[in-house]
């Protein structure tokens, strides 16, 4: 077998530039199951608010591995000099295909929309009956099942000690490389980076940016002494673009995904691709990968102008979607609800429903803007505090305020009432209403 | 699918908390996240969470956000540890109108919650990622490989996952969860 980096080809991409695709990953990337990807919108249906938010999982799939191999080879560069790694040539190269294959394939089990009905119309674990699948449950499923994609990857097998399951398994992090793991999945992993950058060009919204060359370029790799083990940290002197890009991320949360639009819209999708496209399977997608692939947003679409000109059971829904006739946002707590305020909240939709009706929306979105917390994250000191290179590491959260000071989760609450006739005594109603505790 | 409303939830999350200070002086993220994972996977109490594998062994990340949503409704403080290294989580007196909302959820899974806590309350948060990781990985595999392979194969994967512990230490903490039924 020809060595695996022997041939490649140029994708361009308004992102990073020119990216390089490998041979291999070409021939992923041109099985009908990749290409599906093309037709699942990365944000869902974010572009009927910014209507530049077309782009798709394709390209941000492409984008994801681009960013780690360039992350990846900084990160083995500099650590011929500090030597924590210490792999060979070999376990380099191979190290490399993993993450690149991983990175490509991540999102490959992604439903029509992206996001959109993502826990509620996905199947039940066979295992765990009161568990539903994730789309990272999906993307396994879809590279130990589908031929396709399954006999590329496990001509790796020999040479690579590569196949299907592990890259499966670190996807649905089952059983991750430690080490490779933060690249990927992490406060600082090249998943954000890409979709923070490509959203926000898409979108408009200039929130999203951060400087993504210095973060790049200042990885490095350092040693948990409470792990005991090596991984991503970053250098002192890129603290300051890793506080960029977890505000970066807060902004783009509250501006873009969380937006009160938006968020209506996942709401009616929802409904609608239960009682329609999923209607024979009891509002679910179906477990079968061969069933599950045949649904993308074209299918979304296809049923949305079926029902309007058949005059479907779902029409007046299908009428929202096709002609933006959302719900209307009549009331919103605050981005971090305290608990009086959600006691306070609960009441009054209750009331309003039993004034008006319940054809109502609400809406509960949280997010937890630090990463951080959730594992100790080191920064390289620039003064050594002594030879042994372990012990120049310091926690984040000590080097930075900015980071410190993130230690509250969004969670916002939202009432939608039909844009109808009585939506304006609605409107009065909720506003002489007392929302504060 | 699992409905635990939000205040249940909560509640049911502080009474916890509570039992873990009568053991604990402190304790900080790691420790919840390893107890609610062996209180849902490994004695079947209804919540709703998603563990995966992550740096300190099964976590998932929905809970850490509940975590600081209890913070935010000021039911918990979440201050440094006392060695500075870590967290130090404690539940405030507020906790306890949502610990008596709880109270029907906490008295179906009371016997479960003391079970674990005797068990693992006093385990250091090392020791508790080990036991965690090695039913995490158990549990993904036992599936695939015959009775007779499993206890190999398990200590094989977790080795790998967490090269910081030895092979000792593995099948000493694997044979206690078997001696304590925690892997069927």
């Amino acid at each position: 077998m020809n060595n695996y980096f022997d041939k490649y080809h140029i994708f361009r991409d308004p992102i990073h530039g020119y990216i390089k695709v490998y041979d291999k990953e070409r021939d992923i990337i041109n099985t009908p199951t990749f290409q599906r990807l093309r037709r699942i919108k990365q944000l869902g249906p974010t572009n009927l608010i910014y209507h530049g938010a077309d782009h798709t999982r394709f390209a941000h799939s492409l984008g994801v591995m681009e960013l780690a191999s360039r992350v990846y080879n900084i990160l083995i560069a500099k650590d011929k000099e500090d030597k924590l790694l210490n792999w060979n040539n070999e376990e380099i190269e191979r190290n490399e295909i993993l993450l690149r294959l991983v990175a490509l394939l991540h999102d490959v089990g992604h439903p029509p929309l992206s996001h959109v009905g993502e826990n509620e119309l996905f199947p039940e674990k066979a295992e765990k009956k009161e568990k539903n699948l994730t789309h990272k449950d999906f993307s396994k499923k879809i590279i130990l099942e589908d031929k396709t994609i399954k006999d590329i990857i496990e001509e790796l097998k020999g040479e690579y000690d590569i196949d299907a399951e592990k890259i499966g398994k670190f996807i649905t992090k089952e059983e991750p490389d430690p080490i490779l793991q933060p690249i990927i999945d992490g406060p600082l992993d090249v998943d954000r980076m890409d979709y923070l950058w490509r959203d926000s060009y898409y979108t408009g919204v200039h929130y999203g940016r951060f400087d993504l060359d210095r973060l790049i370029n200042t990885l490095v790799m350092v040693y948990d002494k409470v792990r005991e083990s090596p991984t991503l940290g970053i250098e002192q002197g890129g603290v300051y673009t890793a506080e960029a890009l977890i505000l970066a991320r807060y902004y783009m949360f509250l501006q873009v995904y969380f937006h009160e639009v938006r968020r209506a819209y996942d709401l009616h999708f929802t409904k609608f691709i239960k009682n329609t496209l999923l209607k024979d399977n009891n509002g679910k997608y179906p477990i079968e990968i061969d069933k599950y692939l045949a649904y993308d947003d074209i299918s979304v679409f296809s049923k949305i102008k079926e029902e309007i000109s058949n005059n479907g059971e779902s029409k007046e829904l299908a009428k929202i979607l096709m002609f933006r006739q959302h719900h209307e946002c009549i009331w919103q707590t605050k981005d971090y609800t305290s608990s009086k305020d959600k006691e306070v909240f609960e009441k009054n939709v209750e009331e309003i429903k039993k004034k008006f009706g319940e054809n109502f929306l609400t809406d509960n979105a949280q997010d937890a803007p630090n990463k951080f917390k959730k594992e100790r994250f080191y920064v390289k000191s620039r003064a050594p505090k002594s030879n042994d290179i372990k012990d120049n590491y310091i926690e984040i959260e000590r080097k930075s305020n900015i980071i410190k000071s993130l230690d509250e989760g969004i969670n916002k609450n939202r009432l939608y009432a039909p844009k109808n006739d009585k939506l304006e005594e609605i409107k009065k109603c909720v506003a002489e209403m007392d929302w504060e505790s | 699918m699992n409905q635990l409303d939000e205040r249940t939830l909560f509640g049911f999350i502080a009474y916890i908390l509570q039992k873990l200070e009568d053991i604990k002086s402190y304790y900080g993220y790691i420790v919840v996240q390893k107890i609610v994972y062996l209180l849902q996977e490994a004695y079947q109490v209804k919540l709703p969470y998603n563990f995966y594998f992550y740096h300190f062994g099964p976590y998932d990340e929905v809970l850490d956000t509940n975590l600081l949503i209890m913070k935010n409704y000021g039911l918990i403080e979440i201050g440094i540890d006392p060695k500075g290294m870590g967290y130090d989580i404690k539940v405030k007196d507020t906790a306890k109108e949502y610990i008596s909302s709880a109270i029907a959820f906490i008295s179906e899974n009371k016997e479960k919650v003391e079970y674990i806590l005797n068990n693992f309350g006093s385990y250091e948060p090392k020791l508790l990622e080990l036991a965690a990781t090695i039913h995490f990985v158990f549990k993904n595999n036992k599936s695939n490989y015959k009775d007779s392979e499993l206890r190999k194969v398990v200590i094989e994967k977790v080795q790998n996952l967490k090269p910081k512990f030895s092979k000792t230490e593995t099948e000493k903490e694997y044979d206690h969860l078997v001696k304590i039924n925690l892997l069927k």
